[in-house]
C-alpha cells in the first residue's frame, strides 16, 4: 500500500504540535483526513471519516485522551493509535497501551520521530 | 656704476673655482600670497616648539611649514602696542617681546594676549635683545636703553651713561657684553661684571649710524652702518678697517642692514642692494641679487634681516617681498627651460645631448639643435629656418672620429653636421634607390666601424657606409627566428666588443655581427626570469658590474640582465620605483643608477637595491622625461631632458637631511571652531570634549623646514584606531562620532628624507559620555542585578542538568558492562559464578512467568534486603517495598515487555521502576527509603521473547543529591519570580497591598489581645479566616503568587480550627506562628518597596491619588507614561474615539485588564526607543491609539493599535522552537498569520526574559479566554516595522 492511501488524523490541543505532526504526515505523502483540537471534534471527525492511524494527545482539556481512545477503538477496532504524552506521565501512557494504543511518542519529539513511528504502524496497516 | 666690478668679478671665476666656488642659492618664497600678513619682514625667531615667527609692519606671523597664522593686536584698550613690529625676542616663558612703533609689549602665544610694558608706552622701540642670562635689553628711540627681567620688571634704565640717547642697535657678544651702537656718537659697551657702560669712540665711528654689530668667528667686531659700509674692528689692536662697496671688496652696498654669522661660520651681510656672503680666504664678498633670469634667486635686493633655523635653513627677511628661504640640506636641481631670460633652449621638449671635447653641449630639441657653451653661457641655434637643416626634431646626436656630427631627425632623414663650418648634408630615403636610407624617421645612430654607422629607424636597422654613401637594411624576417625582433627601433647600445643591444617596440634584440644573427628576448608571462616588457627603451652597463650584466629600461620597469644566463630580474614600483616607464638610465660617479621616468627621477643604490625618488616636491620643474634624453657630463653632472626643459644636477651634492623634525599641533577644531589647545594643555592634563562634539579635526606639523612639503606623518587615536594611520604628506586627522571615554592622540613625523621623529607627540583626549548614559546607570544596575540572579539560577540549573546526565551515563555504562558480562557468562559457568558473586549491581533474569531465575548476582540480595529471591515472582519480592499503583504499572509494563508488538526502545521510556522509591523495614522497625533503578532488556530466542535480563542498582545517594539540587533550583526560581513579580506591579498598588495586609494582621492582633475567654475564640477564628481571605484575594489580584500561596497554606490550617470545638488557646499557636512569618515577609516587601521608590521619581503619593480618581483612559495613560519614561521610551496614548460611558462596568473592568496587558506588550515589544524611531523615519514619540471601531448588535469592536515594531516573527519562531523543542525549519514554512496566532498560545511571550513590565501579566492566551467568556474574541494584525493592531470584540450584554 502506498502512503497516500493511508489515512491519518491528528488530535492535539496545541496548534504548534498539530502543525508539526501535520507537516511530518504530508511530507511523507500520507493522506491527512483531518486535525482536531479536542476530543469531541476528534470523535465527530473520526465517525465521518475513520483514519487508519491517529496521533492522539492524551492530555486535552475538553475530554480525556483515554476516553477518546476508547471511542475511537469502538468505532474502528483496528485503528492504530499513537499516543502523545508527556514523558513524566508514564502511567497514562501505559494505561493507553493497555487500552489498545499501538505506540506512543513522548514530548518533546522531532518530526523524524513522528514519521518513523507512523511508518512502523503504516506497515501493519498495509499488512 | 656697478657693471664694472661685476664683469671683473666674472673674470675671476676660473680662479675662484679652484679655491671655492660661489655656492648657488636656490630660494623658496613666502609672501602675502602664501598668507603672510604683510610683505615687509623685520625680524625672525624660532620658538621652543620649532614654529617660525615673523614680525612685519602688520602683525606677527607663525609659520608651521604649510601656512601662516596671523596674530594682530586688536584690543587696544588692553594693550596700546601697534602691529608695526621692528624687532622681537622670545623670553624664557615662551612669550615674545615685540618692539613696536608705540611701545613694547609681551605677546603670549598660548592665549594670544598682549601685555604692555607700561614704562615704554607710546615710545618707539628700536630694538629688543634677549641676553643669554634671559634678561631683556630694549633700545628706545631717544630714550636710551631699558633693561628688564624676563618677568617685565625694570632692572635698569640707561641714558646719560650712554654715548647717545639715540641707540640704533644692540648686540651681545660672546663675553656677554652688550654693545649699543648710536648715530654718529660711537658705541657704548656694557660690562656685566661691573654693571656699567663704557664708551667706544673713534673718529671712524663718529661719522656713521650703526645699523648692525656682529662678532665674527675670527674674533673681529663687524660694525655695519647706514650709508657708510662696514667697519671691521679689531679690539686687541683697537684698529678699524673700513670696507665699502668700492668694487674691490665685492660688498654690494654701503647701506648695511644686518650682519649674520651662521652655524657653518659663514658671514652674511644683508644690505639694501643684495645679500653678501664673505669669502674668508679671498677676503671678498659673493653677491646675491635679484636676477630676472634666475627663477630661484632672491626675490628682491632690499634685505632687512637674516635668521638660521635649527635645521640650518636660512630665512631672509625681505623689505616688501616677504621671506626667502634657503635650505642647504635640500637637494638642488637646476632647471633649464625655454622661457627663462637668455635661455639657450629653443624648445622645452628636449630629446638628445652630446658633450663635445671643447666643453660645448649639443642639445637636440623639438625645435632644432642648440649648441651651448656652459662657460660663456652663450649658445647658438641651428634650425630649419636659419640653416639647411631638414627637420627640427633631433632625436639623437653622434660624433664620428672625423669630427662630424650625425643627427637622427624624426622625419628629415640622417643629417651630417659640421659644427665648425655649420655645413649640413642630409641623407633621405629614396624609394627608387634600394641603397638609400630605409625611412626618414630616425631614432638612434651608433658607430659600427671606421667606415660605417648603425642607423636605427622606425622601419629597420641600416648599416650606413659613409664612404660609399650606401645604406644596407636589416629588418625583421618572419621566416627567421634569428632576425631583428621588430623594425621599430628605440635605441642601440654596445659595451666593448659585446653584442649590439637593439631596443625595439617588440623585444630586445642582441646582434652578433660575427655570426650575423640576432638573439631575441621577449616577455614571457610564465617565465619570471624573462624581460618585464617588450618595449625596450634604454640599456646601460654599469662600471662596477660584471661584464655580462646590463641594465635595461622598459615600459614596465627596470631589468637587470645577465647576458650569460639570459635571465632578467625586474624592478618596478613595487620595489620602490616612482613609475615603471624607464626613459633613460645614467650612472653617477658613485656607481648609483639614475632613471628618468614618467613620474620624476629615481636614484638606485644598486648594492642596497634601494630607490630614492625625486619629484616636483623636491624642486624638479619637470617630472615627465623623454626617451634616451640624458647625459652624464664629464664634470659629474647629470642632465635629463623632458617636456619642460632640462633637469641638471650633481648627484654627489644630494645629501640626506638628518634633522629629526620636532612636531607640533597647529590646530584643534570642533566642527570649524578652533580650540586653544596650548592654553588648555598648559593647565589641564587633557582635552575634554563632550559627546556632542561629534566632529573634530587635529592639524599637526613637523617643524623642519628643509622641504616642508615632503614631511610625512603617521597618526593614531589610541582607544579608537588599532593601527597607525599613514597620512603621507597630509598633516591633519579628523574623527567623528566617537563614544565617550579616554583616548590618546599620537602623531609621528619624518623630514623630507624620511628621518622619523619616532617619539612624536601625544595629546590625551577625554570625551564625556552622553548624560543619559549616566542617568540610566541606575536602571542598568537594576537590570544587572536581575540578570545576575537569572544567570545564577541558570548556572545552577545547568549544573544540575549536567550532574543528572552524568548519573544517567554512569548507569548506562554499568548496564552495558553487565550485559556484556552476561554474554560471557553463558560461555563459562565458573566465571559466571565468580562474576555473580562480585558485581556490584543487582542482576537477575526473569522468565515469562515473571519469576526471578536462580542465577542472580549476590548484590541483589543486599539491594533488595532479601535472601530468598530465587524462583520467586518479582512482584512478590517487590511487594511491600513499592506502592500499589507502581506495582500495577510494573505488572503492565513487564507484560508489555513480553509482547513483541511494542518497540523495545519506546517501551524503555515507560519503565515505572526507573529510579523508584522503595521502603524497607529495618530490624528496629524503623523505615529506610531507598531509590532503586531497575533496567530491563528482552532476551530473544528463535524470534520469541524468552525472558528478561534485569539490573538493579541503588541510586539513593545520587537521587537525594539530585533532589537537593532540584530544590535549590526551585527555590532560586521562586525567589526570582517573587522579586520580578513585585517589580511588575506599580509601587502604589504594592504599598496599598502591604498597608492593608498589615492593617488586617494588626486587627487580628487587637482581637487576640482582647480574647481572654474561650468564648472569643470562634470570633477570632472567623476574623483570622476573613482577614486571610482578604489578603489572599489582594495578593492574587496583584499576581503575588508567593504571598497568595503562603496565605493559602495558613488559611488551610486556620480553617481546620473552625471545625474544632471547643477551641483552646493552644490551637491557635501554629497559626500565629505562621502569621508572624507572614508579617516578617510583609516587612521584607515593605523594605523592597521603599528601595524601589528611591529609584522611581513617581512615588506613592501622586500615583495613588491619580489612580483613584481618574477614569479608565486616564489610568491607562498614566500607566503608559510611567512605564515608558522608565524604559526610556516616549509614547502618547490617544483615545478620542473611545467613549466609555455606555460600556457596562463589568466589561469596562475586563477591558481595563486587557488594555493594561496590551499597553505592557506595546511598550515591551512594540514601541522603539526614540533614537531607533528617528532612524526609521518615525516620530520620536510612539502612538498607541484606542478607538471604537463599531458597535453592532450589542457587540463592541475596539481597535487597539501601536505604531511600533509590529510582531517580530523571527522572535516568535525562536520562542516557539524553544518552547516545544522543535527545529526551526518547520516554522519557516508557516505563514505570518499562522505565526501571529502563536501569541495566543498559553504562556507564550516573545520577550527573551521576563523584565520589569512584560513576561508577567495575564498573557495573551488569558486575554483571549476572558474575551471568549464575554462572548467576544481578539484578533491580531501587524506589519513588521510599522504597526501592531488588535481588534477586540466584546459583547455588551453578556453576563458571565
Amino acid at each position: 500500500m502506498v502512503n497516500d492511501q493511508i489515512k491519518i488524523m491528528v488530535v492535539d490541543d496545541s496548534s504548534i504540535i498539530r502543525k508539526i505532526i501535520q507537516r511530518g504526515v504530508t511530507e511523507k505523502n500520507y493522506q491527512l483526513v483531518g486535525t482536531a483540537s479536542n476530543g469531541l471534534e476528534a470523535i465527530d471527525l473520526f465517525k465521518e471519516n475513520p483514519a487508519d492511524i491517529v496521533t492522539l494527545d492524551i492530555t486535552m482539556p475538553e475530554m480525556d485522551g483515554l476516553v477518546v481512545l476508547e471511542h475511537l477503538l469502538q468505532i474502528k477496532p483496528d485503528v492504530q493509535v499513537i499516543v502523545i504524552s508527556a514523558l513524566s506521565d508514564k502511567a497514562t501512557a501505559i494505561e493507553a497501551i493497555k487500552k489498545g494504543a499501538k505506540s506512543f511518542i513522548p514530548k518533546p519529539f522531532t518530526t523524524e520521530q513522528v514519521q518513523q513511528t507512523i511508518q512502523k504502524l503504516a506497515e501493519k496497516v498495509a499488512v | 656704476m656697478k657693471k664694472v666690478p661685476y664683469i671683473y668679478f666674472l673674470l675671476l671665476i676660473p680662479w675662484l673655482s679652484l679655491l671655492g666656488q660661489k655656492p648657488y642659492l636656490q630660494f623658496e618664497y613666502y609672501t602675502s600670497a602664501q598668507g603672510l600678513s604683510q610683505n615687509s619682514v623685520y625680524a625672525i625667531i624660532q620658538d621652543k616648539q620649532g614654529f617660525m615667527w615673523f614680525a612685519t609692519q602688520d602683525g606677527l606671523n607663525r609659520f608651521d611649514g604649510y601656512g601662516f597664522k596671523i596674530f594682530r593686536n586688536e584690543n587696544h584698550l588692553k594693550s596700546t602696542a601697534s602691529n608695526y613690529i621692528y624687532s622681537m625676542a622670545g623670553d624664557a616663558h615662551g612669550r615674545i617681546w615685540i618692539g613696536t612703533t608705540t611701545g613694547l609689549a609681551i605677546f603670549d602665544p598660548k592665549n594670544s594676549s598682549y601685555t604692555d610694558v607700561e614704562i615704554t608706552r607710546d615710545t618707539e622701540i628700536n630694538q629688543v635683545l634677549r641676553a643669554t642670562d634671559g634678561s631683556m635689553w630694549v633700545a628706545i628711540n631717544k630714550l636710551g636703553i631699558f633693561h628688564f627681567s624676563s618677568d617685565g620688571e625694570t632692572l635698569g634704565h640707561y641714558l646719560n651713561e650712554l654715548v647717545s640717547p639715540e641707540i640704533t642697535f644692540l648686540y651681545e657678544d660672546n663675553k656677554k657684553r652688550i654693545w649699543a651702537g648710536s648715530a654718529n656718537r660711537g658705541i657704548s659697551i656694557y660690562n656685566p661684571t661691573t654693571g656699567t657702560f663704557s664708551a667706544l669712540k673713534d673718529p671712524a665711528l663718529q661719522k656713521i649710524t650703526v645699523s648692525a654689530i656682529r662678532m665674527t668667528p675670527g674674533g673681529e667686531i663687524w660694525i655695519g652702518s647706514r650709508q657708510n659700509g662696514l667697519l671691521r674692528y679689531r679690539e686687541s689692536s683697537h684698529t678699524f678697517e673700513s670696507v665699502t662697496a668700492d668694487g674691490q671688496s665685492g660688498l654690494s652696498s654701503n647701506n648695511i642692514k644686518y650682519i649674520f654669522t651662521d652655524s657653518k661660520k659663514r658671514i652674511w651681510i644683508a644690505s639694501e642692494e643684495g645679500l653678501n656672503l664673505f669669502n674668508e680666504k679671498q677676503q671678498i664678498f659673493y653677491n646675491y641679487n635679484y636676477d630676472q633670469a634666475d627663477p630661484n634667486g632672491l626675490s628682491n635686493d632690499d634685505i632687512n634681516f637674516i635668521f638660521e633655523d635649527r635645521s640650518g635653513a636660512l630665512w631672509i627677511a625681505m623689505n616688501n617681498t616677504g621671506i626667502c628661504r634657503y635650505s642647504p640640506n635640500l637637494t638642488y636641481f637646476k632647471n633649464y627651460d625655454a622661457q627663462s631670460n637668455g635661455s639657450f633652449l629653443p624648445s622645452n621638449i628636449v630629446w638628445s645631448f652630446y658633450e663635445d671635447d671643447d666643453g660645448e653641449l649639443l642639445i637636440g630639441t623639438e625645435n632644432g639643435l642648440t649648441i651651448y657653451n656652459p662657460r660663456t653661457r652663450s649658445s647658438r641655434i641651428v634650425n630649419t629656418e636659419n640653416s639647411p637643416l631638414s627637420h627640427n626634431t633631433i632625436r639623437h646626436i653622434h660624433k664620428d672620429k672625423a669630427g662630424f656630427f650625425w643627427l637622427a631627425s624624426d622625419g628629415g632623414g640622417l643629417i651630417r653636421f659640421d659644427k665648425k663650418t655649420g655645413r649640413i648634408k642630409t641623407y633621405l630615403n629614396d624609394p627608387t634607390d634600394s641603397t638609400s636610407l630605409s625611412n626618414n624617421r630616425l631614432r638612434y645612430i651608433f658607430p659600427r666601424d671606421a667606415g660605417s654607422l648603425w642607423v636605427a629607424t622606425l622601419e629597420g636597422l641600416n648599416i650606413f657606409n659613409f664612404k660609399a654613401n650606401t645604406f644596407k637594411l636589416l629588418q625583421k624576417s618572419t621566416s627567421s627566428k634569428n632576425s631583428l625582433s621588430d623594425d621599430r627601433i628605440l635605441s642601440i647600445y654596445q659595451y666593448r666588443d659585446g653584442p649590439l643591444f637593439i631596443g625595439t617596440y617588440n623585444g630586445l634584440s642582441l646582434y652578433n655581427e660575427k655570426t650575423n644573427t640576432f638573439r631575441n628576448f621577449h616577455k614571457d608571462k610564465d617565465n619570471p626570469s624573462s624581460i618585464s616588457s617588450n618595449i625596450v627603451i634604454s640599456v646601460l652597463h654599469r662600471r662596477e658590474d660584471p661584464e655580462d650584466v646590463f641594465w635595461v629600461g622598459t615600459s614596465e620597469g627596470l631589468n637587470r640582465f645577465n647576458l650569460s644566463t639570459g635571465e632578467f630580474k625586474s624592478f618596478t614600483t613595487r620595489d620602490g620605483l616612482p613609475n615603471n616607464i624607464i626613459y633613460s638610465i645614467e650612472e653617477d660617479r658613485q656607481g648609483h643608477l639614475w632613471m628618468a621616468t614618467n613620474k620624476g627621477l629615481s636614484q638606485m643604490d644598486v648594492e642596497a637595491q634601494h630607490f630614492r625618488n625625486f619629484n616636483l616636491k623636491d624642486g624638479l620643474r619637470n617630472d615627465e622625461f623623454s626617451a634616451n634624453a640624458s647625459i652624464a657630463l664629464k664634470n659629474g653632472q647629470l642632465w635629463f631632458g623632458g617636456v619642460e626643459g632640462i633637469t641638471a644636477f650633481t648627484p654627489e651634492e644630494i645629501g640626506i637631511n638628518e634633522n629629526v623634525p620636532p612636531i607640533a599641533i597647529t590646530s584643534f577644531s570642533i566642527y570649524d571652531k578652533e580650540l586653544p589647545v596650548d592654553s588648555i594643555l598648559a593647565v589641564k592634563p587633557r582635552i575634554d570634549l563632550s559627546y556632542t562634539d561629534k566632529f573634530f579635526k587635529i592639524q599637526f606639523a613637523a617643524l623642519e623646514f628643509t622641504n616642508p612639503l615632503k614631511n610625512r606623518y603617521k597618526y593614531k587615536l589610541e582607544g579608537f584606531d588599532s593601527k597607525w594611520i599613514d597620512a603621507g604628506y597630509n598633516h591633519s586627522a579628523s574623527y567623528t562620532n566617537l563614544d565617550g571615554g579616554e583616548y590618546v592622540f599620537r602623531v609621528i613625523a619624518s623630514n623630507n628624507d624620511g628621518v622619523w621623529n619616532e617619539k612624536g607627540l601625544e595629546i590625551p583626549i577625554y570625551i564625556k559620555p552622553p548624560f543619559w548614559e549616566t542617568v540610566w546607570f541606575i536602571g542598568a544596575l537594576i537590570s544587572l542585578v536581575l540578570l545576575g540572579i537569572a544567570f545564577f539560577v541558570h548556572l545552577r540549573l545547568n549544573a544540575i542538568k549536567r550532574q543528572r546526565e552524568e548519573l544517567k551515563e554512569k548507569v548506562r555504562e554499568r548496564t552495558a558492562e553487565l550485559l556484556k558480562r552476561n554474554v560471557e557468562l553463558k560461555r563459562s559457568q565458573a566465571e559466571q559464578k565468580r562474576i555473580l558473586h562480585n558485581v556490584e549491581e543487582g542482576f537477575f533474569l526473569l522468565d515469562s512467568g515473571m519469576k526471578i531465575q536462580s542465577a542472580y548476582s549476590k548484590s541483589l540480595e543486599t539491594i533488595l534486603e532479601d535472601e530468598a529471591i530465587a524462583e520467586r515472582p518479582i512482584f512478590d519480592v517487590l511487594a511491600g517495598h513499592i506502592g500499589e499503583k507502581e506495582m500495577d504499572m510494573t505488572r503492565d509494563y513487564l507484560n508489555m515487555l513480553f509482547e513483541d508488538t511494542l518497540d523495545e526502545e519506546l517501551i524503555a521510556s515507560l519503565n515505572p521502576l526507573n529510579r523508584i522509591k522503595t521502603i524497607f523495614k529495618n530490624v528496629d522497625d524503623t523505615l529506610t527509603t531507598k531509590y532503586l533503578d531497575f533496567r530491563f532488556k528482552r532476551i530473544t530466542e528463535f524470534d520469541k521473547i524468552s525472558g528478561i535480563i534485569a539490573t538493579v542498582s541503588d541510586v539513593t545517594e545520587e537521587h537525594l543529591l539530585g533532589i537537593k539540587l532540584a530544590e535549590t533550583e526551585a527555590k532560586s526560581k521562586k525567589q526570582m519570580e517573587w522579586m520580578l513579580g513585585i517589580l511588575h506591579i506599580e509601587p502604589h498598588m504594592l504599598i496599598e497591598f502591604n498597608e492593608s495586609a498589615h492593617r488586617e494582621l494588626d486587627y487580628i492582633n487587637t482581637i487576640m489581645a482582647g480574647s481572654d475567654s474561650t468564648a472569643d475564640y470562634p470570633r477570632l477564628s472567623e476574623q483570622i479566616a476573613r482577614s486571610l481571605h482578604l489578603i489572599k484575594g489582594n495578593a492574587n489580584l496583584l499576581n503575588l503568587e508567593y504571598f497568595a500561596n503562603m496565605v493559602h497554606r495558613i488559611e488551610e490550617k486556620s480553617n481546620k480550627l473552625c471545625c474544632r470545638s471547643p477551641l483552646s488557646g493552644s490551637d491557635f499557636i501554629p497559626v500565629f506562628m505562621d502569621l508572624d512569618r507572614l508579617k516578617k515577609e510583609l516587612n521584607e516587601l515593605g523594605k523592597l518597596i521603599e528601595r524601589m521608590a528611591r529609584f522611581s521619581s513617581d512615588t506613592s503619593g501622586n500615583g495613588k491619588k491619580q489612580g483613584k480618581k481618574n477614569d479608565l483612559i486616564h489610568t491607562l495613560r498614566n500607566y503608559a507614561d510611567k512605564i515608558a519614561s522608565e524604559m526610556g521610551l516616549r509614547v502618547h496614548l490617544k483615545a478620542q474615539a473611545f467613549q466609555t460611558h455606555n460600556i457596562p462596568l463589568k466589561q469596562l473592568m475586563v477591558l481595563k485588564d486587557i488594555f493594561i496587558q496590551l499597553v505592557r506588550n506595546s511598550l515591551s515589544h512594540g514601541i522603539e526607543p526614540p533614537e531607533e524611531r528617528r532612524e526609521r523615519g518615525k516620530q520620536e514619540t510612539g502612538t498607541i491609539e484606542i478607538s471604537v471601531e463599531k458597535e453592532a448588535d450589542s457587540m463592541l469592536f475596539i481597535r487597539y493599535t501601536d505604531d511600533g515594531r509590529g510582531l517580530q516573527y523571527d522572535k516568535i519562531k525562536q520562542k516557539a522552537c524553544t518552547r516545544t523543542a522543535h527545529d526551526n525549519t518547520e516554522l519557516e514554512k508557516w505563514s505570518k498569520p499562522e505565526l501571529a496566532e502563536l501569541i495566543f498560545e498559553p504562556g507564550f511571550t516573545s520577550k527573551e526574559k521576563a523584565d520589569m513590565y512584560s513576561g508577567r501579566g495575564m498573557g495573551m492566551d488569558l486575554v483571549r479566554d476572558r474575551l471568549k467568556k464575554y462572548g467576544g474574541g481578539i484578533e491580531v494584525e501587524s506589519k513588521e516595522g510599522e504597526y501592531c493592531t488588535f481588534i477586540i470584540k466584546l459583547s455588551l450584554t453578556h453576563r458571565n
